[in-house]
């Protein structure tokens, strides 16, 4: 274990991957302040950059780019009440009360500590945890893989937010879209009508930055209210009272756990971790008469919660190959195109991106802190750009990106027909997350339920004959009936508002 | 426009943000289907291609259904598209970069969809119509052509050797 750290810390400091480090943080904390532009538009945006450096160095950046992001996310939500990303919604309710309570100082200062205790305690389990789950992840068969992907994207469909229905539908579209190109099983080309670039599949890249980046920038303009950052936050109206450290630092312990849970579960994120960690502080937090006014537990407990479930996010993303939201499914896509294939071998294998992964997590959660602390005000200043100003900057650099990667005018036609189906998917309020999350897993879903079946003779016994599997199917379906369960309660908690 | 969809109870509730995403899932699985029907079936043991696409089509036909009959019960949750003269722009913007690029090289092509995106947000002033083209010329060529070097032609074709 000692060996593997210092050989991380190698990989980690290394001039060149910590460079990209520096680079992958900063880009996340930028878009993370920013509201409008979440980390799938970013790493989506970059991801023709990795192209161009090697895989340990591309992950590093793009993995910076998503924990970075849940820092700078909560930046807007505290001063604007509009969050950067959506794992940092749940911090407006209390950190823009402070704001206007003149606490603004605080609540960041309470959030960049928060999330550097929330992030650290992650990546400490993910070094313990990760090669004891990638262990027992060698015994796994194509069966197994398959109940676990299934897993995975029924969890992330019906545990996020909005119609659980919706979500799902979106999942099988995005699996559709996902198996486009060469069946490599029988050779034949399926839904390419006739384009051959279409051969190896839909491009990733043009994908992505059609359902969200351009997607995004489609609905938002022409009708977008421009926010500007007020608060000035000096670096001495940033140190909390010795109350506010006393009532914040249980939350954030409280967060960290459950950030780390819900992260390492395939198809939970840190959406779910920091929306979970605020219903928990409402009940357990010392200020709980408070909450929603401007208590520190409100902004402590989520951040904590959605940094420490960012990193552990990398947990089943790494040693099964199934992501937990569409960003990590994005960044598994970047790896599979770097010709690194994530699974239960990948440590053992790989052990310099692994190991140098993890401490450049440290290294980057370290940056991160410098960032928000001392820092602050450059980032404060950066939520006055104006939207008009914005979206033409980022119109040109999803163009610029989607045609580099292979000098290909074809893909900016993928990248415009993206586009229109992410704005119409947003008029009839159908999620794109679950599409990507669908469209990376479609091709591995197709192949591990084929090989399971030709296995078993074509019969579907074989998913419950086998303990492992058995138990996944059980994990599925005690996720639907918990989702069934808490749809019920909630309509009649309606119903009966209703009548009252 | 609006007030035909709204005139009859049936066209009210079929055009609902439910029914209209239930109706759009439908169509994609019909399709789904269909393609895949001309590919061989196989069998449970020995899959052939267009086993796995039908059986997802059948499952989005379903999801297809249950939004239908939800929109058609809550039919007041609407679709509100706003202005589409801005999304409209920018399409043609794109549209303009994926034709211009080959002819008259990245800057030119780069300018253009500048002014063309920036019209969709009225009420500039002349000098950032001036210079917004220009400093984001300047910067994707710092990125892209300084730092990367990437095979990115930002000349006219014709000025090159």
């Amino acid at each position: 274990m000692i060996d593997n750290l210092i050989l991380g810390a190698q990989v980690a400091l290394s001039t060149q991957t910590f460079l990209f480090c520096l680079l992958g943080v900063s880009v996340g904390m930028f878009i993370g302040v920013l509201p409008g532009i979440g980390p799938m538009a970013a790493i989506s945006m970059l991801l023709p950059l990795t192209y161009y450096v090697s895989p340990t160095d591309a992950i590093v950046m793009l993995a910076g780019i998503y924990y970075g992001a849940q820092y700078g996310g909560s930046v807007a939500s505290i001063l604007l009440r509009m969050p950067g990303t959506a794992s940092s919604a749940v911090v407006c309710l209390d950190g823009y009360e402070m704001t206007r309570n003149g606490r603004a100082g605080v609540a960041l200062f309470i959030s960049a500590v928060a999330s550097f205790i929330g992030g650290s305690i992650g990546i400490l389990i993910m070094t313990g945890f990760a090669p004891q789950i990638s262990q027992i992840a060698l015994r796994f068969g194509s069966p197994e893989f398959f109940m676990l992907m299934a897993l995975g994207l029924i969890a992330a469909a019906t545990l996020s937010e909005g119609s659980a229905i919706r979500s799902l539908a979106m999942v099988v579209v995005g699996i559709v879209i996902g198996i486009v190109g060469l069946d490599l099983t029988s050779g034949t080309m399926r839904f390419t009508y006739g384009q051959m670039e279409l051969m190896d599949g839909v491009s990733l890249v043009a994908s992505a930055m059609g359902l969200f980046g351009l997607s995004e920038v489609l609905s938002n303009i022409g009708r977008k209210e421009n926010r500007i950052a007020t608060a000035k936050v000096s670096f001495r109206s940033m140190i909390p009272t010795r109350t506010e450290f006393r009532d914040a630092f249980p939350a954030i312990l409280r967060g960290s756990a459950i950030g780390s849970f819900f992260g390492a579960l395939p198809g939970t994120g840190s959406t779910i971790a920091s929306f979970f960690s605020y219903a928990v502080e409402n009940k357990s937090a010392r200020n709980r008469k408070n909450m929603g006014k401007g208590a520190v537990e409100g902004v402590a407990g989520p951040e904590a919660a959605n940094n420490s479930a960012a990193q552990t996010a990398f947990i089943p993303t790494l040693t099964l190959g199934v992501p937990g939201d569409a960003v990590m499914a994005l960044l598994l896509g970047a790896m599979i195109v770097h010709g690194v294939a994530p699974g239960p071998r990948m440590i053992t294998t790989e052990p310099e991106m692994f190991w140098g992964l993890v401490m450049s997590f440290w290294l980057g959660n370290f940056i991160l802190l410098i960032f928000n602390i001392p820092l602050i005000g450059l980032w404060v200043s950066m939520l006055r750009i104006p939207y008009r100003l914005l979206y033409p900057m980022i119109i040109v650099l999803i163009l610029i990106g989607t045609y580099s990667i292979r000098n290909s005018v074809f893909d900016v036609y993928q990248l415009l027909a993206f586009g229109v189906v992410g704005w119409v998917m947003r008029l009839l309020a159908l999620p794109a997350p679950p599409l990507v999350l669908g469209l990376v897993l479609g091709p591995m879903v197709e192949e591990n339920f084929r090989r399971s079946l030709s296995l078993s003779d074509g019969s579907f016994a074989i998913f419950v004959e086998r303990p492992i599997s058995l138990t996944l199917l059980l994990l599925i379906i005690g996720v639907v009936l918990l989702q069934s369960g808490m749809a019920l309660i909630q309509a009649r908690q309606a119903l009966k508002r209703d009548r009252s | 426009m609006a007030q035909f969809f709204t005139r009859t109870r049936f066209l009210y509730r079929l055009t609902s943000r439910g029914s209209l995403s239930g109706l759009t899932l439908i169509a994609v699985s019909a399709v789904v289907i269909l393609e895949a029907s001309r590919m061989p079936f196989g069998s449970t043991s020995q899959m052939g291609p267009g086993y796995f696409p039908t059986a997802l089509g059948v499952i989005l036909a379903v999801f297809g259904l249950v939004l239908l009959v939800e929109g058609w019960r809550t039919p007041e949750a609407r679709v509100t598209p706003g202005p589409l003269g801005p999304p409209a722009l920018l399409l043609t913007a794109i549209v303009a970069f994926a034709v211009l690029y080959e002819i008259v090289g990245g800057f030119i092509a780069i300018i253009v969809v500048t002014l063309i995106a920036a019209m969709a947000e009225p009420g500039r002033k002349m000098v950032e119509w001036l210079l917004l083209p220009l400093a984001i010329c300047f910067g994707i060529w710092l990125i892209f052509g300084l730092a990367l070097d990437l095979q990115f032609k930002f000349l006219p074709p014709g000025l090159m050797r």
